[in-house]
């Protein structure tokens, strides 16, 4: 097996920092990297108790081909009080793009209670199924719900 | 005079023992009349006009004849009257000049701030000789802003009473920090499209609230927003990035920006993802990477303080 290149070696070093960004920050270098090897280790920190962390492995784990973790915990950063886990997930779920829309319309078929927040970061997301699946919310039982789908779809766009 | 050729009233204007700022508010209010057979003229007194005097001229060539051959050498007066601050009068005059090539506003309005900033030189100059009171100015002089990023129209950080819109005010004594109800806001959506619609508004607020000297604090996609907004006319005195992810699509137009500073944490998984880079590895931009981590860390007071990085931005600023 050949040595992984400095670079690699020193992400895979820092997945173990003390310091929680550094850990994310190579758990999502890892990933745009192609690392498949650091893939055990990020499906172990997709389970972190941090969210900072956890989302980050788990767009590392997307990026490297793991596309069966559950993204309820991303979903679930979208309603954070913290801008930054705000900003962690809406980043992640629009980057892992149309693949992550058919698991964030589980989310929303199962009732999420993030589910507002979902058919927000659907349209970010864009796309025919994202609009699909926000236009079936506009006749949700939840009048506030139903509201938002409409909102957000009357300001549709798809960059 | 008014019964004079417009040609002849620029000779006389030209000829006179006018103060410079004098001169030049009358050739912009004269501009209307020129029509392109003075343009020769206009040339050959750009040769030898004094600073302010030549970038009126410079401006009415370009209202005559929409060329805008003079650009550059607006950008070059802009740039050696932005470093002489006895040049205050000649960088805000070239700077909206400029801004007019652009496409920044229409004539009439630009004349009129034009006529404007020239009146608060004259009303400064009459209150250095003890002379007049002081009248309330339209155009502001100076006005910072502070931009959100992605998703974070909603938070508190950034608006009046938010813990750095407060730092910035009152501890980094930024009295000039707007913060009227009619602030300015984007919809923070993660958006190609909304970045530059928001880059189009923020055009038009400047627009509708003139200020000689723009400062903007921005985070995370709240910068690109803001770089964006250079490509449309405004120019900015002091541009502050607050963990940016930068984008060669999303760069300045440098020409409009006078000091640009990129603040960023030591780790940022969001800038990470966000398709971007950390740094701009420009000259013309101060990088500083914090000790701090994390996205958020860059608009933290706590962080600025234990950074020193008031002094990175070089404030006090004037």
């Amino acid at each position: 097996m050949n040595s992984p290149n400095p670079d690699v070696a020193r992400l895979r070093q820092a997945l173990h920092s003390a310091n929680r960004h550094e850990r994310a920050q190579a758990a999502v270098e890892l990933g745009k990297q192609g690392d498949r090897d650091s893939l055990d280790e990020l499906r172990v920190m997709a389970n972190d108790p941090d969210d900072v962390v956890a989302v980050s492995a788990i767009f590392g784990c997307w990026q490297l081909g793991e596309t069966t973790l559950p993204v309820d915990r991303v979903a679930a950063s979208l309603a954070s009080a913290d801008e930054e886990k705000v900003q962690l997930a809406v980043q992640a779920l629009c980057t892992m793009g149309a693949a992550v829309v058919p698991k964030l319309v589980t989310l929303l078929d199962a009732g999420s209670p993030y589910a507002l927040s979902i058919v927000q970061v659907l349209a970010d997301i864009g796309g025919p199924e994202s609009r699909k699946a926000v236009e079936r919310i506009t006749r949700s039982g939840d009048p506030s719900l139903a509201d938002a789908a409409r909102t957000v779809l009357a300001d549709w766009s798809d960059d | 005079m008014a019964n004079q050729s417009p040609l002849t009233q620029l000779k006389s204007i030209l000829r006179s023992k006018r103060p410079a700022a004098a001169k030049a508010q009358l050739i912009i209010q004269l501009t209307p009349e020129l029509r392109k057979a003075e343009v020769d003229d206009i040339v050959n007194a750009i040769e030898v006009a004094e600073p302010l005097v030549e970038v009126a001229l410079m401006y009415a060539y370009f209202e005559i004849t929409k060329d805008d051959s003079y650009e550059s050498a607006l950008e070059t007066i802009l740039k050696e009257s932005a470093n002489n601050h006895e040049g205050e009068e000649l960088y805000m005059l070239t700077r909206l000049a400029l801004g007019r090539l652009h496409g920044q506003e229409p004539k009439e309005t630009l004349a009129e701030t034009l006529n404007t900033g020239l009146k608060i030189t004259a009303v400064r100059e009459r209150a250095v000789r003890g002379v007049g009171r002081a009248a309330a100015p339209q155009l502001r002089e100076r006005i910072t802003i502070m931009i959100h990023g992605t998703w974070a129209s909603g938070e508190t950080w950034w608006r009046p009473g938010g813990d750095f819109f407060q730092f910035v005010k009152d501890e980094l004594e930024r009295p000039d920090l707007y913060g009227a109800k009619d602030l300015f806001q984007w919809s923070g959506k993660n958006w190609e499209s909304s970045r530059r619609t928001a880059a189009n508004d923020l055009n038009s607020w400047l627009r509708s609230h003139p200020s000689a000297v723009v400062n903007i604090f921005a985070h995370s996609h709240g910068a690109n927003v803001a770089m964006l907004a250079t490509h449309q006319g405004i120019t900015v005195n002091r541009l502050v990035m607050l963990s940016p992810p930068v984008r060669r699509d999303y760069f300045a137009k440098w020409s409009n920006v006078k000091n640009a500073y990129n603040i960023q944490a030591k780790f940022d998984p969001v800038v990470a993802i966000a398709s971007g880079s950390q740094w701009f590895n420009l000259p013309n931009v101060k990088e500083k990477q914090m000790q701090a981590s994390g996205h958020s860390s860059s608009h933290d007071p706590g962080v600025w303080r234990a950074e020193r990085l008031a002094k990175f931005i070089e404030m006090p600023w004037t």
